[in-house]
């Protein structure tokens, strides 16, 4: 079979890795890892839990569709005509996985032999759908359940609620698991109208890097891929509006300290730009609120923070926000502080000094982070799914300068499109039997 | 695959551990303290290494320490605390990037290994006490570490199960301690227990990586002149023992779900096994748990096993419906009762141990879990390589599982509701 086939190769390190555009339509990532015994193998769509409104060729309108459909899809494919697919795993010995994310779902494996039949057995059963109303109802049971042991987690409960209050109409506030009534809706009909909309190889793509030879995982390839034609797929776009929902949501749970989240919505991106932002938003982040700023040491001497306070510049699909998490017995004074120290630096300006040892510390993570072969084919897909190499990251943060970095306290932090999350312990003990 | 790993003694209670892979970018160096536990002190031992590891007198406040780890290209250095066996183990690691990767070919390793000598020798601390402002917010850190644990129920409900299951045993006391133990702490306590832990304690060095000569030789020289007292061998293995009737114990919380926790006491003697064997019951998305108790009768997203290797125990948990409870409960002995009459197939053996091996074969992908690796091999007085032990697994025999199986007696029955009913006695 003949390929669309270039190498792509690092040029600090020499590291390198094939990428092949298919005849079946897949885009396939491979990335050999000289030394290492493992070999991770991700096959990859485009559709998460904020895909619930979509269309084809075969519609005539917009097909909405109940929420958490994705991650129900997810754990049905695993089961097949005849056997579950851990089963066919368990013959090869290699670690099977999936998970859904709001815009993704991931079907993985993680092996130390066998290999070539991992990935025969990944790629034939990601594209062989089989679903039944007695096999729905049996997921309805155990999704319940997950869905139940999500209810009792407070930091998850937080977190979709400032996404609620960050998102008006965007379904990133949903759920990924749906909800227990949500799913009861789902029927084998719906799952096939998904699947045949968003398992389309053009819509998908296959990273894998370890232990392998190249060659050999084509010609798997080339034996188990079976092509797709071009169904159109169409998804709506979401009106967003700028303006957050609301600024602040309290909540009561079984917690010991209060947790808080705080957001502020950026605008959206996509491609190269939105990697930029990341890392930029990254640098600034640690600059304002890293273990060796004025603001993180303040608020911990202060006792306003403790150790499980973290950032992070959140992307799910296009949609970018800035978020502060951590548990704090005055939430609202952080929120404060937060906002002032931004106006502070605004005035005052950034560290120039600070910045490059940031930079330094950032390389210094991604030169580690290369020493694991999960990350290395998670670097492969998720730069693919954004429209860049996986080596463009170590590019796009020697590109980074301080005036990007001090430009993102006016883009990143408007305080006005910001919200908070609060969850407060309930005022009930337990009682011992 | 060959392994370049070495093993010395640095003076009486002092050994190191060198692991060498050019492959890896990252290189690591680790001090472990082993002291004898009672259980009395965790919270003093639990604070030791979150204080050494936020400051020292060279790097006074946190932040000069934090900024020096980033301009060692994002150094980390951390600290942890666990109870093995009935053994207090503090670890503080520096990891780095090896010097091959340094943008003019500093001495990344060496200073990193530096930097982790100052704060365990030369802490910020005068007449006995550690820096007061320090001490306090690490105090509230643990405070709310402790008031938190609520959070994470599946991880609560182990906490409370732990008390009950090793009932009057030093393994009994979490690795924390408690809220008020905790609370109770003065900073010459902690100050005491730090001294006592530099003086007293059995000490492993670790080093890990490529390029790592100047570090290791760093670390030996700076405890070659701290000679440990002469006591005995360090005990590992302190199995727990069964109790005469099973508890069952009810707790209530505000949860939805009702978390699940039953302890097994037995063991065949020969860890390998007992780890083939918690693998069948519940360790694999095809064992016996997962394939009956979720797949078959539905009754739960997550029921899995796990060994206390140390303690001769193996633990079952599940998030569950309370009126699922009995069911499962019965199911998950029924499997128990199977594995034990031999009630599987060679093809279920086989493939659990392909599954297991794969897992030990990927220790080689990680120096971290190199060096773990051969940490744990030296607890159990071996020094197998990965490859040796799937050989060993490889030679594991139906009848080796059956008598494991059989020789796991269930002890306690916990269970974290949501209502305010108890159930049990």
């Amino acid at each position: 079979m003949t390929y669309d086939r270039k190498i792509v190769v690092n040029e600090n390190n020499g590291d390198s890795y094939v990428h092949v555009k298919h005849p079946s339509g897949l885009t396939i990532l491979i990335w050999k890892k000289e030394g290492f015994t493992t070999t991770e193998a991700l096959f990859s769509t485009r559709y998460g839990s904020v895909n619930n409104k979509f269309r084809t060729v075969d519609d005539d309108d917009y097909v909405e569709v109940p929420e958490g459909i994705a991650h129900f899809l997810e754990h049905k494919l695993f089961e097949n005509e005849d056997c579950d697919v851990f089963e066919l795993y368990a013959k090869t010995g290699a670690s099977g996985n999936a998970y859904t994310s709001f815009d993704e779902t991931t079907y993985l494996f993680s092996c130390t032999e066998n290999y070539a039949q991992s990935l025969r057995i990944l790629l034939s059963f990601v594209q062989k759908p089989y679903f039944t109303e007695q096999s729905v109802a049996k997921e309805q049971g155990i999704i319940g359940q997950e869905i139940k042991m999500g209810l009792d987690n407070p930091d998850r409960k937080s977190f979709y609620n400032l996404l609620s209050c960050l998102y008006v109409n965007h379904p990133i506030k949903i759920d990924i698991a749906g909800t227990v009534e949500s799913i009861a809706k789902i029927t084998p009909e719906l799952l096939y109208k998904c699947y045949n909309a968003f398992y389309n190889l053009n819509n998908m793509c296959l990273a894998i890097a370890g232990n392998l030879d190249v060659d050999e995982v084509l010609k798997i390839c080339d034996e188990e891929l079976i092509p797709s034609a071009d169904i159109k797929l169409e998804i709506p776009q979401i009106d967003e509006p700028e303006n957050v929902a609301q600024s602040e949501h309290i909540e009561e749970f079984n917690v010991g300290v209060p947790i808080f989240n705080l957001g502020y919505k950026c605008k959206p991106c996509t491609g190269y730009e939105l990697l930029k932002k990341e890392h930029t938003a990254t640098i600034l982040l640690k600059l304002v609120a890293g273990t060796t700023s004025k603001l993180y040491n303040d608020l911990t001497n202060e006792g306003l923070i403790n150790s499980s306070f973290e950032f992070e510049a959140f992307f799910a699909g296009y949609n970018f926000s800035i978020i502060f998490t951590g548990e704090s017995k005055y939430p609202r004074v952080v929120r404060e502080r937060i906002d002032a120290e931004i106006e502070r630096l605004k005035v005052e300006g950034l560290d120039r000094e600070e910045f490059e040892i940031i930079k330094k510390g950032m390389y210094g993570y991604l030169v580690k982070s290369y020493d694991s072969v999960t990350a290395c084919a998670e670097y492969l897909l998720n730069s693919h799914f954004v429209g860049i190499s996986a080596f463009d990251i170590q590019k796009i943060l020697s590109e980074i300068t301080f005036e990007d970095v001090t430009q993102g306290l006016w883009e990143f932090f408007d305080k006005s499109k910001s919200a908070i999350s609060i969850i407060v312990p309930k005022q009930k003990g337990e009682n011992d039997a | 695959m060959k392994i370049d790993f070495e093993t010395k003694i640095i003076t009486d209670g002092v050994s190191l551990n060198v692991v060498k892979d050019p492959k890896f970018n990252t290189n690591i160096a680790s001090v472990r303290f082993i002291s004898s536990f009672t259980g009395e002190d965790a919270s003093a031992r639990a604070f030791v290494p979150n204080i050494l590891t936020a400051h020292c007198r060279k790097y006074p406040t946190r932040a000069l320490l934090n900024r020096k780890l980033l301009s060692l290209y994002n150094a980390t250095l951390s600290g942890s605390t666990s109870v093995v066996g009935d053994n207090y183990v503090t670890t503080i690691t520096v990891r780095c990037i090896n010097d091959k990767h340094a943008y003019d070919g500093e001495d990344v390793t060496a200073e990193a290994v530096k930097l982790l000598l100052e704060c365990i020798f030369n802490p910020d601390c005068e007449n006995g006490r550690f820096d007061d402002k320090e001490f306090e917010i690490i105090k509230q850190d643990l405070l709310d570490t402790i008031d938190s644990e609520i959070n994470n129920k599946r991880g609560y409900a182990a906490m409370l199960a732990n008390e009950i299951i090793f009932e009057g045993e030093p393994s009994s006391v979490w690795f924390y301690g408690t809220k008020e133990t905790a609370m109770a702490l003065t900073n010459e306590q902690v100050y005491d227990c730090y001294v006592d832990t530099l003086k007293n304690a059995e000490i492993k060095l670790m080093v890990g990586g490529n390029g790592i000569d100047e570090a290791a030789q760093l670390l030996s020289d700076a405890f070659a002149s701290f000679p440990r007292p002469k006591k005995e061998e360090i005990k590992y293995y302190v199995p727990s023992p069964c109790k005469k009737e099973v508890r069952f114990v009810e707790k209530h919380s505000d949860v939805s779900q009702t978390r699940l926790s039953l302890a097994y006491k037995g063991g065949s003697g020969n860890v390998y096994v007992d780890k083939l064997f918690c693998a069948m019951f519940g360790g694999t998305p095809t064992s016996r748990l997962f394939m009956n108790v979720r797949e078959k009768l539905q009754l739960c997203y997550s029921c899995s096993s796990y060994l206390k290797e140390y303690k001769s125990t193996m633990l079952v948990d599940a998030g569950i419906d309370k009126a699922n409870c009995d069911k499962a409960i019965d199911e998950i002995n029924r499997q128990l009762s199977y594995l034990s009459d031999g009630d599987f197939t060679d093809e279920e053996l086989y493939q659990t141990k392909l599954m297991i091996t794969g897992a030990f074969r990927s220790n080689y992908d990680s120096i971290s879990s190199l060096c773990i690796w051969y940490d744990v091999q030296q607890s159990r007085g071996t020094c197998y390589t990965p490859d040796e032990v799937i050989d060993i697994f490889m030679g594991i025999t139906r009848e080796d599982v059956i008598r494991c199986a059989k020789s796991y007696k269930l002890d306690t029955v916990f269970m974290l509701t949501p209502d305010s009913q108890p159930k049990g006695n």
